[in-house]
């Protein structure tokens, strides 16, 4: 295999274009059924992902492409560095990560990304917002629900 | 961003512009601890009725057990094992939602009746059996049957909530014990000089397979009590009350 063949290119939504090994990029279903199709080029344009949001993604992957497969110090490193690599995310760009690791069909960054909003996710309102739920519960209906799992509130 | 919490928080449709697909939501969901997950029941009905639907049992990471709970004088005692006999009404309690569910009599009594927690891998849901003789593996409830003067063992299979006959292929059908062997029926008993250990081969061609060990002679007593236990059958003799001391009956 040539060099150029180890390399892949990745074209964000807004036209952003990352150079990356094939092995980082074959981490993505999404991407590997693309290549195995060959239904594309050297080229594979993204169209749900943005360039801020594909860079994050690429990191992950070249991190995990990197360590996968060695021993059990590793696989602690790369857990503190999954830890920190979701730890100072926003809402949104958490928001925007699932969507994008969804679309790309990468199982371990959507765990990974999932668990990190599932841990920030403390109070109701911050359920609220976060999956953009309408509470079509009467008042009534609401009291008597948070009376009945009166235990979950405690802390 | 601090938000604070308040139950008798006005109603207000979220600021985001955006929303997850739902099979994304429920991946959240799902990770979260029991507590969280109670909690937000109150934030919608669709979230509040999802924590009691297969799909999300289903997928939910820290599966909890139904138990079986019953009451004596004052005090309530939960029971993590699978059967649980006695006079007292059974209650199921589920330990996450920590709800109770008392069931209803089967016929005119609960005495002598044995309750069993049967899990239906298909509906993905718990269901309660009750039977007065029974042996239970591999999801298939089995039982001793009379029907006029022929006598035969009766299967009951939990996921698909159907009745099955069994007929048995020898004549010391009473003194026969059920146990488990190899994820099987197998039925053993004692002759004065043998022991005679039928496997259920095929339930649904109803195909026995025979195996006949002779007896040593101290085996001489009784035989009752029979375990399946790594490889080997252990039997517990009557004389002897304390659960570690077994006789080797076979090995493999």
């Amino acid at each position: 295999m040539s060099k150029s063949e180890k390399k892949i290119v990745l074209k964000s939504l807004d036209n952003e274009a990352f150079e990356v090994e094939k092995a980082v990029a074959l981490q993505s279903q999404t991407i590997w059924v693309m290549c195995e199709d060959k239904c594309v080029g050297n080229e594979i344009p993204l169209e749900n992902v943005t360039g801020q949001i594909l860079a994050k993604v690429i990191d992950y992957c070249k991190k995990h492409a990197v360590v996968d497969g060695d021993g059990d110090e590793s696989s602690e490193e790369l857990k503190n560095w999954d830890t920190e690599f979701t730890k100072n995310m926003d809402q949104s760009t958490l928001f925007n990560m699932i969507l994008a690791a969804n679309y790309l069909n990468i199982k371990s960054l959507l765990n990974l990304t999932c668990q990190a909003v599932a841990d920030k996710t403390k109070t109701i309102d911050e359920f609220h917002t976060f999956l953009n739920i309408e509470n079509n519960f009467t008042p009534e209906e609401e009291a008597q629900i948070c009376q009945e799992n009166l235990w979950a509130f405690d802390d | 961003m601090k938000q604070t919490e308040n139950i008798k928080r006005k109603r207000r449709r979220s600021t985001s512009t955006s929303s997850l697909p739902l099979n994304l939501a429920l991946e959240i969901f799902s990770k979260l601890p029991v507590k969280s997950i109670l909690r937000f029941r109150c934030v919608s009905k669709f979230w509040s009725s999802i924590i009691t639907e297969p799909i999300f049992t289903k997928s939910f990471q820290t599966k909890a057990r139904l138990l079986l709970f019953c009451k004596e004088g004052d005090e309530f005692f939960v029971f993590s094992f699978p059967q649980h006999t006695g006079p007292a009404t059974p209650i199921v309690w589920n330990p996450s939602t920590r709800k109770f569910l008392p069931l209803p009599k089967p016929d005119k009594t609960w005495k002598d009746i044995t309750v069993f927690l049967g899990y239906d891998p298909v509906q993905c849901k718990q269901k309660v059996v009750c039977m007065c003789l029974w042996t239970m593996h591999q999801r298939v409830l089995y039982y001793r049957a009379e029907i006029g003067s022929y006598r035969v063992i009766m299967s009951f299979n939990v996921r698909l909530e159907i009745f099955n006959m069994i007929t048995t292929q020898w004549d010391t059908y009473w003194r026969m014990m059920m146990i488990a062997y190899h994820g099987k029926l197998a039925c053993v008993g004692s002759s004065w000089n043998s022991i005679s250990l039928w496997v259920l081969e095929d339930a649904e061609k109803q195909e026995w397979s025979n195996h006949i060990f002779l007896l040593l002679s101290h085996y001489d007593q009784g035989l009752q009590n029979f375990h399946y236990k790594k490889n080997t059958v252990l039997q517990r003799p009557k004389s002897c009350r304390k659960n570690n001391l077994h006789r080797l009956i076979m090995a493999e």
